[in-house]
């Protein structure tokens, strides 16, 4: 069965007369400056922060696996990336990309969340997300950002910890992808 | 005699007919005339009766008996009378004497001759000794006396006066000038005189001519008709046709400038169908080509990305009606837990 697109009409409804916004048939949802939000995460800590992108991506995890129709298990890579990004999309959370560098999957996503916290924040909603969509505990690792994009790398949490090392022992993140294919010895 | 002369006796004239037309009426009001008879305006001067406060009461008697008494007529027309120097004044008086009225006759030969006025004050309401008069006190309307139409002398002569010069060039620009109409300028017909003007052509009207002709905000005075040695500067005489020609010397012109032989240090520009144009046809060499690939992928890894590229997976942009789209099948069978999942055991 063909995998339908991601429709984005009627997604947000805005309640004028309660003064409440729901997303997808979500209880409610408050729309907030970007900022704002970056300050509270700022000053928030690691692991509130994560705790709280990752309830953020569970949302957008189960919204999007109840469109793939074949199943998050069988659906293909841009199948869940159009699903997937289309919700992050929804949320205000950039633009989601895919990239494959070798056996590394990478998520590419443009115009980002500013700053540090913001990477973080959007580390942790991908992982809340394919959590929920494909039941797997994975870590994302933020290996570069610019002022457009962030990229993250899913990966095991045991494997995480030991590119993060790479990364703040100077390598590259091309590097730490190289060594990631080449078994982590290169 | 001129015209400031006869203006200036004009009004000595009309001064003296004022004074004349004001005495006899003075001596024939001392009568306590109960209705003093009105003279009729013949012509200027027009106040020749006394006021009514004037008027008095003989023998402290009441009102009303004054009333009831019969009326008093005026005097006895000698006593009105002034002399007349001039018989031939006093005939032609004598015969405007019938028509009863208040004349004021004047005849002037001569401005510089006496002028004679003879002012004739006979009323017939005076005479007729019959008429029952009555006064009565609570009556608001004024006297009949006070009807007299009472002409400002100030404002007559102010009236009549014509500017006969223009304002000094110290008051400024004159905004404008008041119309003087003939009615404005006295005439000798409003004196009631004759004027007899000399015939040399110098009028009072050809000088009052002369003055409202002038421009408004005209200034008199010493008008430049020639430009000063100042303005002018120097003098410079040009020279006609008759001057010699003038020798100038000039360059030989460039054709006849034989041509220098080249230096030896310069090198000839190459003229042909591509000097100095590129020919886009000509391909970059070989290795030009690959010099570029390798400058690629040296910026490539000093950024930090790997040097083969990865294989991206985009999300297809919105821009379509969902209700109008058709799906397409995706030829990647791959699928994404796969991707994941190998992902994951790196």
């Amino acid at each position: 069965m063909a995998q339908p697109r991601f429709d984005p009409s009627q997604s947000v409804k805005f309640d004028l007369t309660r003064g409440a916004v729901s997303l997808e048939g979500s209880a409610s949802n408050v729309v907030v400056p970007q900022q704002a939000l970056l300050d509270l995460c700022r000053q928030a800590g690691d692991e509130a922060l994560r705790d709280f992108g990752r309830k953020i991506g569970t949302e957008a995890g189960w919204r999007a696996s109840g469109r793939l129709i074949d199943g998050p298990t069988r659906a293909s890579i841009p199948a869940v990336v159009e699903h997937l990004g289309g919700n992050l999309a929804l949320l205000g959370l950039g633009n989601l990309k895919v990239e494959q560098w070798g056996k590394a999957l990478v998520f590419a996503v443009g115009n980002a969340p500013p700053g540090d916290h913001g990477a973080v924040l959007l580390g942790a909603v991908l992982e809340g997300a394919l959590q929920r969509a494909m039941s797997r505990d994975l870590r994302m690792v933020v290996l570069d950002r610019d002022d457009q994009t962030v990229r993250l790398l899913a990966t095991s949490p045991m494997t995480a910890d030991k590119v993060r090392g790479w990364l703040a022992a100077g390598s590259s993140w091309g590097d730490a992808l190289t060594k990631l294919n080449a078994g982590g010895d290169a | 005699m001129s015209v400031q002369d006869k203006v200036s006796a004009l009004e000595g004239l009309l001064d003296r007919v004022r004074r004349n037309a004001a005495k006899p009426r003075a001596a024939a009001a001392a009568p306590p005339s109960a209705e003093p008879a009105p003279p009729r305006q013949a012509a200027p001067p027009p106040q020749v009766a006394p006021p009514p406060q004037e008027l008095e009461l003989s023998g402290g008697g009441d009102v009303d008996d004054l009333l009831d008494a019969p009326p008093i007529s005026s005097g006895p027309r000698s006593d009105m009378e002034t002399m007349v120097a001039n018989p031939e004044e006093e005939a032609a008086l004598a015969a405007d004497d019938g028509a009863g009225d208040d004349i004021i006759d004047m005849d002037i030969d001569d401005f510089g001759e006496e002028v004679d006025v003879e002012i004739d004050v006979e009323s017939p309401a005076a005479e007729a000794a019959d008429v029952e008069v009555s006064i009565d006190f609570d009556d608001d309307e004024p006297p009949a006396s006070s009807k007299r139409p009472i002409v400002d002398e100030a404002a007559d002569l102010a009236e009549r006066e014509v500017p006969l010069k223009t304002p000094p060039p110290e008051s400024g620009r004159q905004v404008a000038v008041a119309p003087i109409s003939e009615a404005a300028v006295p005439s000798i017909e409003q004196l009631g005189a004759t004027v007899q003007l000399e015939s040399d052509g110098s009028g009072v009207d050809d000088l009052l001519e002369a003055d409202l002709n002038a421009t408004p905000g005209q200034v008199d005075g010493p008008r430049p008709q020639m430009p000063t040695m100042e303005q002018l500067g120097e003098t410079i005489e040009l020279r006609g046709s008759d001057a010699p020609d003038a020798h100038l010397e000039l360059d030989a012109p460039e054709d006849e400038i034989g041509e220098d032989a080249p230096d030896e240090l310069e090198a000839a520009i190459p003229s042909g169908a591509g000097g100095g144009v590129y020919d886009d046809s000509l391909a970059p060499p070989p290795e030009a080509k690959e010099e570029l690939q390798r400058h690629l992928q040296t910026e490539r890894s000093a950024s930090g990305a790997p040097a083969a590229g990865p294989e991206v997976t985009s999300r297809p942009a919105i821009d379509i009606d969902p209700t109008e789209f058709t799906v397409s099948t995706t030829d990647d069978d791959s699928s994404f837990l796969a991707a994941l999942e190998a992902s994951l055991s790196l």
